[in-house]
This record gives C-alpha cells, structure tokens and sequence, in this order.
C-alpha cells in the first residue's frame, strides 16, 4: 500500500514538472495554459465556492450509478432468465449504443428538466450497457456443473439466480462497476454542460466563458480527485466483496 | 417406508432402471433402452470407457434434463412393481467429479448448501439455525473436517475439498446417492482413504458410483457393471424398435467392500482390464 502511495506521488509530481516546464518553455499565456501553482492557488481560494459544485455532481454521480448498476443488473438477469427477453431485448440494445449518448443529452435535459435528474439519468443511461454486457455475460458463463448440483437439490430457479449465478457472476461484472465509476462522471459533466445551473460541470464552462482558465483548472483537478476517489472506493469494496478470487498479478 | 431396506437372506429390493437418452437435434441415440438394477442399501459401480455415456445416464437418473436431450425413463421396484421415478429422484443426492465447493462461503456453508437453497425468503438462514449446524458438524466430524469448519473452501487441498463435498452429500439425507467419479481428481493415497471413507459412510444407502478405475470399483462395490460402448447401446436401424440391452455383470470377489488391495484383488482387476479392453 505505501509503495502504492509512493508510485501515485512520485507519478503525480512527474506530471507537474512536466506542465511546469511546458508553461515555462513555451511561455504560453495564462489564459490558454495556466501554470500548476496558479491553479493550486485558485484551488485553495475557491474552496467555500468549488464545495457546493463538488457536492451537486457527487450526488448526480452516485445516484447515477446506483441507478445504471441497478438497471443494469435487472435487465442482465431478465435476459439469462427468460429466453424471449434475451432475444428481442439484446439486437434492440445494441442498436440503441449507436446512438451516441452525447447527442440525447440535449433531448435528456429536455425532458427531465435543468435540475438533478437529467443529470442522473445521463450518468445512468452512460453506465447502463457496460454493467448490463458484463453482468450479461457473467450470469451466463455460471458453470454448468454448479447449475447440476443446484438442481439435484431441488432448488428453484430463483434461488440458483441469487444463491449460485449472482455470486459466481461478481468477478466479472467488478470489470464493469469499475468501468462504471470513471464513466458515470462523464455522463454527469456532459448533462451539466447541456443546461444546469450547479454543478462542477456547470462551473467549468462558466469559468471558461469569462477566460477565468485557472477557475476552470482547479475545477478539473477536483474532478479528477473525486473520479479517482469514487474508482479507488469501489475498488476496495469490490477487491473485498470477491475475497476468493486471487490477484496473480502481484 | 419403500426407501427402507432390509437386507433379506436370498432376495434383496432392486430398482430397475431402464432408460434411453436422444439428441434432440440430430436424433442419435447416446444409449438406447439400456437396462440395470440397483440393488437397495448397496453400492452398484458403474464402469465403462470413458466417452461412453455413462455420466449422462447418472444425469439422467438425477433428474437434470437437457433442452438438447429427449429422455426416456423408467424406474420401477420389484418388489412393489410401481413406478417410481417422482419418488426416486426425490431420495437422490448427486456429487459430481469436481468438488463443486462454493468458493465465497465457508465450509460450514457448503456443507448446508441444500438446506440454504430450499430455505425460504425470510426464514432463518442455515447456519443460525442450531440443530442444522449440529448436524454439519457432526457429518463435518465423520469426514474428519470438523476442525475446518470455518475455513474458507479455497485454503484447502483437493482431498479436503473432496471430504467437504463429501460431508454435503451426506448431509442431504437421502437413501439414494449418485456418484459421479468423484475421487478421479485426487492422488492415489487421498483417493484409497476417501474410498475407505466413505464405504464406511454409506452404510443402507443405495448408491450408484460411475467409475473408470476397475479398482475403484473393486474396493467400493457390492455389485459391478459394465457400460456399453456407445457403438453397442443402439441399433443402427432408426426405426427398428431394439431390444433392451441389460449391462454386463462384472465378476467380483465374494467379500464385502470396503475391500483391501492384495492378491484376490488384483486377480479380478485383471480380469476386469482385460473385459474392458476387449470392449474397443
């Protein structure tokens, strides 16, 4: 863990140096690149006004998920468990992936209005298809063997789909929860681009509307921290949550 | 109760099975109209070339229809003469070659697996329930895992795993069991001490043991069978209806199993390679 620590430090302090330098070399202005102390100064001066924008698009990121995972999850199992769902449902989704989701956002907002919900939805609708592909496909790869022996015990369906494939399914679909919270942020920053009056997305576009670059940076930097802090939670609980699975990278 | 058994001088109760297994695609036959008997409260092996569907007929007998399979099967008992399949695949336990131990709970948790998969929403989970735990334990005990209740599955070796999957078939409590080469992936001393084991384990059950190893079939079995080729357990003829083929009775030692290896036999286990071999 420390050596961990260590790497992400060291790492970090290599990418300053290199944008240090970039500024510095190249003497671009200030208000196309700001230089890293000028965004940590406005970081720190922004604090009280960067804190209420943090928490808004926290809250549309995690509901985002909650809600995407959830569907996801729900519609997964629906396809294993019923044939007809599975073969009318499937072609229907991956058509609907062709439409990129950036081009709905204005639709989204549209619809569900400048507040919280589009944002979610935008979060949850950008998360939806790889937990949906992932849970999919873990459910179905649930070896037969363990399905036999199920059944000999004469357990219902119902029971093998949350006592046996649910369980069995999780190390995979960790691949697409993982995914989901570096994606889910996206979904969230693009719906408040569209239309919002709060958020960190909404500050970023308002700082840059008034060429207040280092504004804009230091929201991004927050962005960056809490994107990285949402996949470093769900890492560990994940890493936790499926204790059997052995880590052969280390 | 029909299940119970008593074992009588000269006429001990049989199930007699027979059953037919067909691709539901192409219509080939995996076996057809084979027939055996399951002698009550004895230990039936099965041997056969592997490849030749014997696995399929225990998964057959367990219940665990295919989609891609059109089955047939009749079990009937001779003594009452009435069919009896409902009944019979009610009274069995199946343990399969692989341990099948779930790897996120602990072995306690393995080992009442059945009892958390029939459990009902809301009702108390197995493993608080203290007459079950009990029970666990005390059949965790005969398969000498007690002390690893509480492990968790992937600490232990295959032999342990084996005993737990032992312990969870056992735990199930019915007459019949259904064994599908379920010491093949263990060493050689593991495996003579699970046969062992568990010989003494299956005391009045009725159990059918599919197996490739003729000696395991010599020290487990109070009765052996051989399993057709795939080529002779059906008629080349589509539409001729054939007649039903009863599996070969092995020739096996007067003693009762479990039976120690030693000059008796190894005499038979030649016997018993040479009758297999003949079959390619």
């Amino acid at each position: 863990m420390s050596t961990g620590l260590y790497r992400i430090f060291v790492t970090f302090l290599f990418l300053l140096l290199v944008w240090w330098l970039l500024v510095y070399i190249t003497e671009v202005p200030s208000f196309i690149l700001p230089a890293p102390e000028a965004v940590f100064v406005r970081f720190w001066q922004l604090r009280d006004v960067l804190y209420p924008h943090l928490l808004v698009t926290l809250t549309e990121i995690v509901f985002g998920i909650l809600i995407g995972v959830l569907a996801g999850l729900v519609f997964a199992m629906l396809m294993v468990y019923f044939k007809p769902v599975r073969l009318w449902l499937l072609p229907v989704l991956l058509v609907s992936q062709a439409i990129p989701v950036f081009a709905i956002a204005p639709v989204l907002v549209l619809w569900f209005g400048y507040g919280l919900v589009s944002k979610v939805v935008m979060a949850a609708v950008i998360i939806f298809f790889p937990i949906l592909m992932t849970s999919f496909d873990g459910l179905r790869q649930s070896s037969k063997a363990y399905l036999d022996l199920a059944q000999s015990m004469q357990a219902s369906s119902w029971k093998i789909l949350l006592r046996i494939q649910l369980p069995a399914a999780l190390p995979i679909m960790a691949s697409g929860i993982r995914m989901a919270m570096v994606v889910a942020p996206i979904g969230a920053i693009i719906g408040e681009w569209v239309g919002s009056s709060q958020g960190l997305g909404y500050f970023m576009l308002y700082a840059n509307a008034r060429m207040q670059v280092a504004d804009m940076f230091a929201a991004l930097l927050l962005l960056c921290l809490l994107s990285t802090f949402l996949y470093f939670v769900a890492d560990q609980c994940l890493k936790r949550a499926i204790f059997w699975q052995q880590d052969t990278t280390q | 109760m029909m299940l119970s058994n008593q074992k009588s001088d000269n006429e001990i109760d049989v199930y007699d099975i027979k059953a037919s297994l067909q691709y539901t695609q192409t219509s080939d036959f995996v076996y057809q109209e084979i027939s055996l008997s399951l002698p009550l409260g004895q230990v039936t092996c099965l041997l056969g070339q592997s490849g030749c569907g014997k696995s399929s007929l225990l998964k057959q007998l367990v219940g665990l229809h295919r989609e891609a399979y059109v089955a047939d099967l009749s079990i009937q008992n001779t003594k009452t003469d009435s069919l009896l399949r409902a009944d019979f695949q009610q009274n069995v336990a199946y343990m399969a070659q692989q341990d099948l131990l779930l790897p996120w709970l602990s072995v306690l948790d393995n080992v009442l697996l059945t009892f958390d998969l029939n459990r009902l929403f809301f009702s108390k989970k197995s493993q608080h329930n203290t007459v079950l735990k009990e029970k666990a334990l005390s059949i965790l005990e005969q398969v000498g895992m007690r002390e690893n209740a509480n492990s968790k599955v992937f600490t232990l070796s295959g032999g342990m795993r084996q005993r737990v999957a032992l312990a969870r078939t056992l735990i199930q409590d019915k007459a019949i069991i259904l064994m599908d080469e379920p010491f093949s992936s263990v060493d050689a001393i593991t495996r003579h001490k699970l046969q062992q084991l568990s010989s003494s384990l299956f005391i009045n059950k009725t159990v059918l043991l599919v197996t490739h190893d003729p000696l395991e079939a010599l020290i487990m079995g109070h009765n052996l069978l051989l399993f057709p080729l795939a080529s002779c357990a059906k008629s080349t003829l589509k539409n001729e209806r054939p007649s039903v083929v009863a599996l070969e009775k092995l020739p096996k030692p007067n003693s009762l199993p479990p039976r120690v290896i030693g000059d008796d036999l190894s005499h038979f286990h030649a016997r018993l390679m040479q009758k297999m071999q003949a079959q390619l």
